[in-house]
């Protein structure tokens, strides 16, 4: 029986034997009997009945008989498929390239978007934030709270099941070649419940772990336990020490667990000093919903616990609302809306590959019309043909879904290599079950949309009507089906409209990004090094004056080695380096206004602490005035440097000698003295395209410390000194962390790396949608040439020439690609709206990108057509007319 | 096809010529033909066997795995393919039997008290 499903159980030749073999017994029994040898064959033959009925009563009766049909298919689909290698492959490839887009970017869908994260119930977890709306600048999320908050929300919110509290860390881990900063985070008792997640080893953090005094606890992260533990099991019970502070490690999490930034970490009970109890901005909430709690729900409930600690709370945080927001949206946030677009025009490609592959199998359809004519002369019926050609078309989607996979591969490859840093679970790319089954269902579904139109039309014809038209093969054929060539025509227009689509909004993008690259930054980004240095607490402990002067004096020496290295021009140290941006400025004073300024005023304004050398080396244009010296120390007059913008919108020009500041200074105004005036700068978020005013502070003149980011100008390539920086950074503290250590031009590059990402996955789309719209124009022009040969020759025959052929075939092309442009600018018009948070300094509807892109692909058509239509033109009416 | 006294005789009952093909590969091995005559031998010509009947039914049970077959060589030389009763034929056989006669002896009461 199991070998009946894979195989015919016996073959038709034997069976055919068989009966033979029964003939000939009866006609020998019959002539031993006394009749002629004639007559015993025909009574033999009459007794036995029908032969050929028995043949087929024998094989229908047969269970496998449907199995059989579809395998019979099957190999006349391959067999169909193999004589026309040419079709095929172009077939296949086309599908291929559509499918294996497709499964690259569904893999990145369901790898960022659709997979769970790795804990029980994900929807119950949400973290908790104060929101504040600040006229002008829009809404502010502080998800620092402090421990009031925390226990109001606790103890108060019907909805929530348990919430826990945690603080962000780090510690610096030595003993390994080069000392290694680990990510750890605080944690209340109630973490690892919240969490819900055990642990791999040991036992999670609890409350008592956190009372203050006790022997502190540790839980390493997977990695952690890995790289710095080889993966011990008797790690447990060990001591361990972080930053001077004993530590006993008490449990190991399982790999994929890293919440809330724990990659290669541990975590740590969270105790808060008596002071730090009461401190806002302290810790962050994550809580776990009551089954049957919304986060909509939860935060019904939660809007009044922050009006509710009244007096407690900061004045800014006054009008502040809590807010709970799912977890599983934060940690993919902003890549949801990306993605779906990356999708949809992904989505287009295959649409497009789908529409070409059906025009190349009407054509084909048209060709194969005889044989279709004659197999249903022969008693094949219209269901079974259609079955038949659906096999086929199967086959073929399912071959270029095969070879979409392997694309995929390769597409997956890229898609983690170009992707921006940062992204989340971008490591998790892969083909796995879920990108698989996608995959089958697209190529199936591809299949069926293919096919189905041709295989109805192909089979459709009436036999008549195909064997009428003789034997004299296609060309002779007057009649190419009216509705084919329709069908062919409106997939033409079809694709190419989706093709107009598709490059519009590629080239809307990467006009986008060609703007973003070209912004004037403000500063230099070749023979730049960028360092950020930590300090470990044995050489820098910023806590009280005497340590912060300690620390102030670590910097120097460190900047004064750096620059005499070979190699090396300037060094400055800052707090952040650009194209980062600088802190964001609360409040301010200004000298003349009656008014404060800053974010709480609507106004945004930056921040940098700076030491001397750092416009120098970073590239800045020192405008009016000096820069800072040496000797800008706590002693001297406090004194700041503005940008160009602070100027201008604060200052009303010439800002020299002006003051300003947080607050009023001793003798009444306020307290820092403009020096010099530099130019603007612009940071990270390129799309905030306008300048921020700014303003520079001393290092030197801070009461703490702040200023571990290094900017090192070099006279050679930047990351050839790179380990000689390093060496000087720790020949001053040998346990110091290096981390960041890039080039400039590298950091601008990342920094434009979303936008790049974009550009690039839409203009491969984008092209790849343009190939495969030209690929059809050509081969629909170029069959209907092929079609028409004899009525061109016979046009010529009657005086027409050559270049009336060539602008007829031109002609009809032409109409069909330009309703194409057509359709897709209109489509282009509703569609490229939803770009806009991808867009940056031009218009969905760019009226010169619509006009370009118009052009260019009636060109692409242009060319498209003109190649078939010489070859009408050269049509010699002679030979033409022969083919009768 | 009729045979010209096929008037004459019975035609097989659905489902009877599994039975019959059974029932005379309990003496032996034999082919196709032999089979046939071999029905309509010991129906004393009675049952009309239709030969081309016979191979569909013989795939049956072939397929049922009730009887096996392979090629041999026939009293007279012929190559021809031989059916075997296997052991799970000869349980069916049983079973059919029994059916059969129960059947037959049902209709055959219910046919003399109408006479009666």
């Amino acid at each position: 029986m199991f070998r009946g499903m894979f195989g015919r159980k016996r073959k038709e030749s034997d069976f055919k034997s068989e009966i033979e073999s029964h003939i000939q017994l009866e006609t020998e029994r019959l002539v031993e009997q006394g009749l002629s040898p004639a007559d015993a064959r025909a009574a033999a033959r009459r007794a036995f009945g029908n032969v050929t009925k028995a043949q087929e009563r024998f094989y229908e009766a047969g269970r496998w008989l449907w199995w059989d049909r579809l395998w019979q298919d099957i190999r006349y689909g391959l067999r169909q498929l193999r004589r026309n290698p040419g079709f095929t492959t172009v077939a296949i490839v086309t599908l291929a390239l559509g499918i294996g887009a497709n499964t690259s970017i569904f893999s990145a869908v369901n790898g960022i978007l659709l997979e769970s994260l790795p804990y029980p119930h994900p929807s119950q977890l949400v973290t908790i934030a104060a929101f504040v709306r600040f006229p002008g600048t829009g809404v502010v999320g502080f998800s620092g709270l402090s421990s009031d908050v925390w226990r109001q929300v606790q103890g108060h919110t019907p909805g929530i099941q348990e919430t826990a509290a945690y603080r962000d860390r780090q510690f610096t881990f030595t003993g390994q070649q080069a000392p290694e900063l680990v990510q750890a985070t605080e944690v209340s008792g109630s973490f690892f419940q919240v969490m819900g997640v055990p642990p791999l080893l040991g036992r999670p953090i609890l409350t008592p772990d956190t009372a203050p005094g006790e022997n502190r606890a540790a839980v390493l992260s997977y990695a952690l336990w890995r790289d710095f533990f080889g993966g011990d099991l008797s790690v447990l019970g060990r001591a361990t020490t972080l930053d001077g502070v004993p530590y006993k490690i008490i449990g190991v999490m399982p790999r994929g667990f890293g919440y809330p930034n724990v990659k290669r970490g541990l975590w740590v009970p969270l105790v808060l000093t008596p002071k730090e109890a009461t401190e806002f901005g302290v810790v962050s909430l994550v809580a776990r919903l009551k089954e049957g709690t919304t986060v909509d729900g939860a935060n019904a409930e939660l809007k009044p616990e922050i009006a509710s600690l009244g007096d407690e709370l900061p004045p800014l945080l006054r009008k502040a609302k809590l807010v709970a927001s799912g977890l599983k949206g934060q940690t993919v946030g902003d890549e949801r809306t990306p993605l779906l677009i990356l999708l949809g025009a992904v989505g287009f490609v295959l649409l497009i590959a789908c529409a070409n592959v059906s025009a190349l199998l009407l054509a084909r359809g048209w060709e194969r019309h005889r044989e279709v004519a004659i197999r249903e002369a022969l008693g094949a019926t219209r269901r079974r043909m259609i079955r038949q050609f659906l096999v086929e078309n199967l086959l073929l989607s399912l071959a270029g879904g095969t070879l979409g996979l392997l694309v995929s591969v390769w597409g997956i490859q890229m898609l983690r290599a170009i992707a921006p840093p940062g992204t989340p679970r971008i490591d998790h790319l892969r083909l796995e079950a879920n990108v698989l089954w996608f995959t089958l269902a697209v190529s199936l579904l591809a299949g069926i949309l293919f096919g189905l139109a041709p295989a109805l039309q192909a089979s459709g014809r009436g036999i008549g009507a195909a064997l009428k038209e003789g034997f004299g093969g296609p060309a002779a054929g007057r009649s190419a089906g009216p509705r084919s060539h329709r069908l062919r025509g409106s997939l033409v227009i079809f694709e190419v409209a989706l093709a107009v689509i598709l490059v519009i909004g590629a080239a809307l993008v990467a006009r986008s990004f060609e703007k973003l690259t070209s912004l004037k930054l403000g500063f230099r980004t070749d023979h730049i090094l960028t360092v950020t240095v930590n300090f470990s607490k044995s050489v820098c402990n910023p806590a009280g004056p005497a340590n912060i002067a300690r620390c102030k004096l670590a910097l120097s020496e460190v900047l004064r080695r750096v620059r005499s290295l070979a190699g090396v021009e300037s060094a400055a140290a800052a707090s952040s380096l650009p194209p980062e941006a600088g802190g964001l400025m609360f409040s301010l004073h200004v000298e003349g206004r009656p008014n404060k300024i800053g974010l709480g005023q609507g106004n945004e304004i930056e921040v940098r602490f700076i030491s001397p050398g750092y416009f120098r080396s970073s590239g800045i244009p020192l405008l009016r005035g000096r820069s800072f010296r040496d000797n800008d120390t706590t002693d001297s007059p406090a004194v700041a440097i503005v940008n160009e913008a602070f100027a201008e919108t604060f200052l009303g020009g010439d800002p020299l000698g002006k003051r300003f500041g947080t607050s009023a200074g001793k003798n009444g105004g306020p307290q820092w003295r403009i020096v010099g005036e530099v130019g603007n700068t612009l940071d990270s978020s390129f799309n905030r395209y306008k300048p921020i005013p700014e303003y520079y502070r001393p290092l030197g003149q801070m009461n703490f410390f702040t200023g571990q980011n290094l900017l090192v100008r070099t006279g050679v390539a930047p990351m050839t000194v790179a380990a000689a920086v390093e060496q000087a950074v720790w020949s001053v503290d040998k346990d110091a962390p290096i981390t960041d250590l890039k080039t400039m031009n590298r950091l601008v590059a990342e920094a434009v790396a979303e936008p790049r990402f974009r550009t690039l996955l839409l203009g491969a789309f984008g092209a790849l949608g343009l190939l495969l719209a030209v690929v059809g124009v050509y081969g629909v022009t170029s069959h209907t040439v092929g079609q028409r040969t004899h009525e061109i020759g016979l046009r010529m025959a009657l005086g027409a020439r050559p270049s009336d052929a060539l602008r007829m075939v031109i002609w009809e092309g032409m109409a069909l690609a330009g309703a194409g442009i057509g359709i897709g600018l209109c489509g282009a018009l509703a569609l490229t709206r939803l770009l806009r948070g991808f867009l940056f300094e031009i218009k969905p509807t760019d009226p010169a990108t619509f006009v370009g892109v118009g052009a260019a692909l009636a060109l692409a058509a242009l060319a498209a057509c003109y190649v078939p239509a010489r070859r009408a033109a050269r049509v010699d009416p002679v030979t033409a007319l022969k083919y009768e | 096809m009729f045979t010209q006294n096929a008037d004459r005789r019975l035609e097989l009952l659905q489902g009877t010529l599994d039975l019959l093909i059974l029932r005379t590969l309990v003496f032996g091995p034999q082919h196709g033909q032999g089979i046939a005559r071999a029905i309509q031998q010991t129906s004393a010509e009675e049952l009309l066997v239709e030969h081309g009947a016979l191979y569909p039914a013989l795939q049956r049970l072939e397929a049922r795995g009730w009887i096996a077959a392979k090629w041999g060589v026939s009293a007279n030389n012929r190559k021809a393919r031989f059916y075997t009763l296997t052991s799970a034929g000869r349980k069916q056989l049983g079973r059919e039997t029994t059916k059969w006669k129960r059947l037959a002896a049902a209709i055959g009461r219910i046919l003399e008290s109408g006479e009666a």
